[in-house]
């Protein structure tokens, strides 16, 4: 029955990772669609303010660019060369391949995502823990108030905020991060990003080890003399990371790979930028770049989710699959 | 303006108190000998939250503020003073003028007027989306539940604000279009928490007795599901709006939102953040302006989320 239920996971979590596959075709078509239908060569310089060139011209720019083919032959050269680790030249900066412009600033971004995520995560469920052992004192009460906070400030009002305080009045840190080789500038660029989770993960750690210790186990646990030590640790941690856990698979897809909303305020030399120059340059292998990374981000991050489930919470190895129960 | 209206809340909630297999909240159910109805229980739970009572009326300053813009500014805020570029707070500009010596407090009382249009919107619309496709799913399941479900897990597949920006570059920039593009996403977890509700309702015994009385699907749903679900309803909506007031924010930060004259507190936050050394006060006043309305938008939806369900207060 044990072995049935591990195997019966096992593919489940398979069926997950290849249902990556078909989601990943749908929202590249679904941005490829898109793209062209926003009117407009991207290599018409009077779309951007500049002297409009002859059609015939542009006509052979777009074709040294592979433009001229149909819609579904570009698509599937695309998919072609995503599958050969080839993500096209740039339109936008030209002469360098699209490659060449994420392995500089991709790297950043993640290093910024993750820093803030182990921040978030390091930070919010102790403070999440130590708010429920002692609940309703003032503890408590400051980490609820700090956790709303984190959780009703967005990032760029925080990034306002920390910059006035830490580089204007105090001059502890630098403002902006454009020399990024100095660990100081990551300083203020990952509490920005990471504030908002970590309010996220105290607050779901202390719902959840309050609703555990409410629980009928902990009473029999006390009852036989265990140490409040032990039972908090022992017991009621593991099972109120649960929610945590289902929050953090989200929270990882969309710090993981940086917020090109701190960036941009920081001046961090992240891809972020190229979130909105893509778009209104038409950069199309650049945006298809960007979806295709974020959306496996985001899917990994999921299918992380369902993998740490199952290992915390035993009861979801059997029922993981989808249907009604 | 109201999202949903009020006759029916009250009349679905009392018709769901007054069936003993619904009643839903367990900490308050031992009849009072006053008998109050279920929404008074709520308000008297909520006017307890001090907390909630305060951001409730930041929140109904803000909309005075931004329905009574014209009085309030009369300025305007597009009336550039060249006299008075980048000043500082003072009794003529209360907080400061811009770069293009506009006042800033016009623009923000604008900003909010903006700001509420598309939270109110969007919400309004992924309602109207939402609730109906996640009662449909969660009621009907099979294949329909399928179907709408692949739907919703594609479109969450996308990174939200890629996908929102991507939309403003096709359907170009403006209020109405910020409304529709931000809706086309708002509605995906309302279907969800929708249909996760309506499934555990489903195998419950007013719903099978309906269903063996032989009443029609649409009479369930809209009679004895959609009142049950009406509080997770009304919690969701009230985090959606200051989600899609934060959405607006980012659109018109990155200058994929609002048209530009129109004044933006995303927007004012982007243009003015460059001379953040010289005047600061140019980007703090939007974004305090922001974050206080994000803040007291949580906090009045936490304060209610309680009011209407008392097991998940703490």
């Amino acid at each position: 029955m044990k072995r049935n239920g591990s195997y019966e996971r096992k593919r489940y979590l398979l069926r997950r990772a290849l249902g990556i596959i078909p989601t990943m075709i749908v929202i590249t078509l679904i941005t490829f669609a898109a793209m062209h239908a926003i009117p407009g060569s991207p290599f018409d310089p009077a779309a951007m303010g500049g002297n409009s060139l002859p059609p015939e011209v542009i006509a052979q720019i777009e074709a040294r660019y592979g433009l001229d083919k149909s819609l579904p032959e570009q698509y599937l050269r695309f998919v072609g060369n995503l599958l050969h680790g080839d993500l096209g030249e740039s339109f936008a900066y030209k002469s360098r391949t699209v490659n060449e412009l994420l392995s500089d600033t991709f790297p950043v971004s993640l290093q910024l995502g993750l820093m803030a995520f182990v921040f978030a995560l390091g930070l919010g469920v102790p403070l999440g823990v130590i708010a429920a052992a002692r609940h309703n004192s003032l503890l408590d009460r400051l980490v609820s108030l700090l956790s709303m906070l984190g959780i009703a400030l967005p990032n760029f009002v925080i990034s306002v905020i920390l910059i006035l305080i830490f580089a204007l009045l105090l001059r502890l840190l630098p403002a902006a991060s454009v020399h990024w080789e100095q660990p100081q500038t990551w300083i203020l660029p990952t509490i920005a990003l990471g504030l908002g989770p970590l309010a996220i993960f105290a607050r779901y750690t202390r719902a959840g080890m309050l609703d555990e210790l409410a629980g009928d186990y902990v009473r029999t646990a006390r009852a036989k003399g265990l140490s409040e030590r032990a039972i908090l640790y022992g017991h009621v941690l593991k099972a109120a990371l649960l929610p945590v856990v289902t929050v953090a698979g989200p929270i990882l897809a969309a710090v993981g790979t940086g917020s090109f909303l701190v960036e941009t305020i920081f001046s961090v030399p992240g891809m972020g930028r190229f979130f909105v120059t893509s778009i209104f340059s038409k950069d199309y292998p650049v945006i298809m770049a960007l979806v295709v990374i974020y959306g496996s981000f985001l899917a990994l991050a999921n299918l992380a989710v369902d993998v740490c489930y199952g290992w915390l919470d035993p009861r979801t190895r059997v029922a993981g699959s989808s249907g009604q129960g | 303006m109201s999202s949903i209206e009020p006759t029916a809340q009250l009349g679905g909630i009392e018709r769901v108190a007054s069936n003993p297999h619904t009643t839903r909240s367990s900490g308050d159910t031992h009849h009072h000998p006053a008998a109050r109805s279920i929404w008074g229980d709520v308000w008297h739970r909520l006017r307890a939250n001090r907390l909630a009572i305060v951001s409730a009326i930041f929140v109904l300053l803000i909309i005075v503020l931004a329905l009574a813009a014209p009085l309030v500014a009369p300025r305007g805020y597009t009336f550039q003073d060249y006299k008075n570029l980048r000043a500082g707070p003072s009794a003529q500009f209360w907080l400061g003028t811009d770069t293009a010596g506009r006042d800033l407090w016009a623009r923000i009382v604008y900003g909010g007027q903006v700001s509420l249009t598309v939270g109110i919107g969007v919400q309004l619309i992924a309602v109207l989306i939402g609730v109906p496709l996640g009662l449909l799913a969660g009621f009907r399941g099979g294949r329909v539940d399928m179907l709408i479900m692949r739907v919703v897990d594609t479109l969450y597949a996308f990174p939200t604000l890629l996908f929102a920006i991507l939309l403003m570059s096709w359907l170009g920039q403006g209020v109405l279009n910020i409304v529709i593009a931000l809706s086309l996403i708002g509605w995906l977890p309302l279907c969800q928490l929708v249909r996760a509700q309506v499934i555990s309702l489903r195998e419950r015994e007013f719903v099978q007795a309906a269903r063996a009385l032989g009443v029609p699907d649409l009479q369930i749903m809209w009679r004895h599901l959609l009142p049950n679900i009406l509080s997770t309803i009304i919690t969701a909506v009230s985090f959606g709006i200051p989600q899609a007031i934060l959405s607006e924010a980012a659109l018109s930060f990155i200058g994929v939102g609002i048209n530009p004259p129109l004044p933006s507190w995303g927007s004012m936050v982007s243009d003015n953040i460059l001379y953040i050394r010289s005047a600061w006060h140019l980007a703090l006043f939007p974004a305090l302006a922001l974050g206080l309305t994000m803040l007291a938008f949580t906090a009045f939806g936490d304060g209610l989320r309680d009011a209407l369900d008392p097991r998940s207060a703490r």
